[in-house]
């Protein structure tokens, strides 16, 4: 889907558009290449993308980095935990736990309810519900988009 | 001639093709100075690759609307999907605008003053308009490829250029008829 030879419109664009010399490159743009080359070549190797480390360092950070978390996890974090458990607000964050845990286990349940009671109703009423939900659903995202694009018609 | 020599010569071969590249890409010459700076920078990382190519040029072309376009892509607004279907509800009526035949236009070759307001054009037209255009026209890809590239619709890429050069066309017309081209 190319040039249209026949679009006398396209055809006056292509022509009028080729005519145009390239812009001049602002007179500092070389020097400011180089300069920034330079930049870059000094700067240390770890603060290059990892895709442009030597390969021996990519493979000490690939091998490194598993065993820093494995002692992470097995060591400091269970320290940490033990600090944070000791400090005083650390009770207020605990009721509030409990609280998101009970509400959590609520939830649950509700859930469980919900599906027991849906498993006993005919699949058929369950279909007819699931329609009338749709159509009402779809019926109120078009009313929202009509009225949206009446308000911007407004503008 | 060192290296650094021969990149230099490089640069100054093309350094003008590739911020004409990227200024009519992004209208921002400060935009467009960052896009030729990092596609040079680009090139001496492959220097010994495209040195003694013969396709350096369109390498670096490559390199600079493909930036480019990430540029713009990561700017793009967050309510482009609203803008967009507010765009597409308009994209029959482009086809109903018409403009005098620009036969008169066909086959002339501008003068300088009739270039620089054809640059200036290009430099104010909306960016979806602009970026297209420029993406048909200069850099030769199909209406499917800017769709695909700019993640718009095929209608929209084709009402976009087709509104941009009505645009061009609307302001060098009165120029364009008062020489009597």
């Amino acid at each position: 889907m190319k040039s249209n030879p026949n679009d006398p419109l396209e055809t006056w664009a292509k022509q009028a558009l080729r005519q145009l010399p390239d812009r001049r490159a602002p007179a500092g743009l070389g020097r400011r290449v180089l300069t920034e080359i330079q930049r870059r070549e000094a700067a240390p190797w770890y603060s290059h993308p990892w895709m442009e480390w030597s390969p021996l360092a990519k493979l000490a950070s690939a091998v490194s980095l598993p065993a820093l978390g494995f002692v992470v996890w097995g060591t400091a974090l269970p320290a940490l935990r033990d600090a944070i458990v000791s400090a005083p607000m650390a009770r207020n964050a605990a009721t509030t736990l409990q609280t998101a845990s009970a509400m959590g286990e609520t939830a649950v349940s509700l859930g469980r309810a919900g599906w027991i009671t849906v498993s006993h109703v005919n699949p058929s009423y369950l279909a007819i519900g699931a329609a009338i939900f749709a159509v009402a659903w779809f019926s109120t995202l078009g009313l929202g988009t009509a009225a949206w694009r009446l308000a911007r018609n407004n503008d | 001639m060192s290296e650094s020599d021969q990149f230099e010569a490089f640069m100054a071969d093309y350094q003008d093709m590739v911020y004409s590249t990227a200024f009519r890409l992004l209208g921002n010459e400060a935009e467009a100075q960052d896009v030729a700076q990092e596609t040079f920078v680009r090139a001496w990382k492959h220097w010994h690759e495209i040195k003694d190519g013969q396709s350096s040029g369109g390498w670096l072309k490559t390199v600079a609307r493909n930036l480019c376009l990430n540029h713009l892509e990561r700017y793009r607004s967050r309510w482009k999907f609203f803008t967009d279907l507010r765009r597409d509800e308009d994209e029959d009526e482009g086809r109903e605008l018409e403009f005098a035949a620009p036969e008169t236009l066909q086959d002339s070759l501008l003068n300088a003053d009739q270039k620089e307001a054809l640059e200036e054009a290009i430099a104010t037209l909306p960016k979806d308009q602009r970026v297209a255009l420029v993406l048909y026209h200069y850099e030769d890809l199909d209406y499917a490829d800017i769709a695909s590239r700019l993640k718009v619709s095929l209608g929209k890429v084709k009402t976009d250029i087709f509104r941009a050069r009505q645009a061009l066309l609307k302001r060098l017309q009165p120029q364009a008829e008062a020489l009597g081209v």
